[in-house]
């Protein structure tokens, strides 16, 4: 089964802006990736996590479980059913949840590299493969917002030219 | 409209049973889809490209799920539409106004969507798209295009728009919160 997790974003839901993004193939599941996101992800009141996959065969009940863990403790899950997906084709999904404000209380410095965004792709009950993606906040100092923000839009640019490659000719 | 849009839709549903909204974009290819979804979530709508498969984006609030589907309008994508109909609460159709020499493709796209059985009485949103181009035909003239006064057996509706800029975007959802079906 050929799938591919071509990159995944974070983003503050209230404003659209991009915290983070993450370009390679993310569903190799032997390495937990690392997602160095700008602190202040962690003040946003709704981050939303949109995953980009392609697949190069059809598939009739695709579907994905996507857990967001805290020291292994799931404080975020979704389970979300595509059904069918179109053969060469490249898609994506785009989730938010308006959490409780009584977990928003968690401070940064607890969540900063103790959260995992894990997903798992099935077709039916046939698991495709799992992607796991640990969020750490940049340290202060070591580089500026300044610099995250050039850094993200040189990848959106790279990766909007990645995206035209899986377009239908 | 921003994310927050998406949520005050959801706020609305509150007083609906149904706890799950199924919204679907469909449209000829260029029509302006992906770019009305980006624009729902207030996103940077500078690098949209055409879409070769699905977009979906979902927002979860107090136990109320709202998921809108934005499937590729290219000729080669439109048979895989109907794997996408069933649940649909609300179909929403795009027409590129300023596109007069495929309007009358767009029309038979309708005509076909609106025979299909497992969009029978769906409501159906137009999105008179690119109003700000010179060339773009008003919404009444392509009203009467698409045949949309023929309807019989669903409610309609037309909102002239312009999904780069967001102008419309608002009052065509505005709509839809207010006609969104009860299931049985």
């Amino acid at each position: 089964m050929s799938m591919f997790s071509n990159w995944m974003t974070l983003r503050d839901a209230d404003t659209g802006k991009v915290l983070w993004q993450h370009t390679e193939d993310m569903s190799n599941s032997d390495v937990e990736h690392e997602a160095r996101v700008p602190k202040r992800i962690l003040k946003s009141r709704v981050v939303s996590r949109e995953i980009n996959f392609s697949s190069v065969e059809s598939m009739d009940h695709f579907r994905l479980e996507q857990k967001v863990l805290f020291k292994g403790r799931c404080l975020e899950e979704w389970f979300f059913d595509f059904g069918f997906v179109i053969a060469e084709s490249c898609n994506s999904w785009q989730s938010a949840i308006e959490s409780a404000p009584e977990s928003q209380m968690m401070p940064a410095n607890v969540l900063n590299g103790n959260v995992v965004i894990e997903t798992k792709f099935f077709d039916g009950d046939l698991l495709i493969t799992t992607s796991r993606s640990m969020v750490k906040a940049k340290e202060k100092g070591k580089k500026s917002t300044r610099a995250l923000r050039v850094e993200v839009d040189r990848e959106t640019s790279r990766l909007s030219e990645g995206h035209r490659t899986c377009e239908y000719n | 409209m921003s994310f927050q849009g998406l949520l005050n839709i959801l706020k609305k549903l509150r007083s609906n049973p149904e706890k799950e909204l199924r919204l679907l974009l469909l449209g000829l290819d260029n029509a302006g889809k992906t770019t009305l979804l980006k624009q729902l979530a207030s996103e940077d709508v500078n690098h949209v490209t055409p879409t070769a498969g699905f977009n979906i984006k979902s927002v979860l609030s107090n136990g109320f799920k709202l998921n809108v589907w934005d499937i590729g309008g290219q000729r080669k994508i439109r048979p895989y539409w109907r794997n996408y109909f069933e649940n649909t609460d609300i179909l929403i159709y795009v027409v590129d106004c300023s596109d007069h020499q495929r309007l009358e493709e767009t029309s038979l796209e309708l005509a076909e969507l609106l025979q299909d059985d497992k969009l029978r009485t769906v409501p159906l949103l137009v999105y008179a798209n690119k109003q700000d181009l010179p060339s773009a035909l008003p919404a009444s003239e392509v009203a009467q295009h698409l045949g949309l006064h023929l309807i019989r057996d669903r409610t309609w509706q037309i909102q002239a728009c312009v999904a780069t800029d967001g102008t419309g975007v608002k009052e065509g959802m505005e709509w839809v919160c207010k006609n969104i079906p009860v299931k049985k």
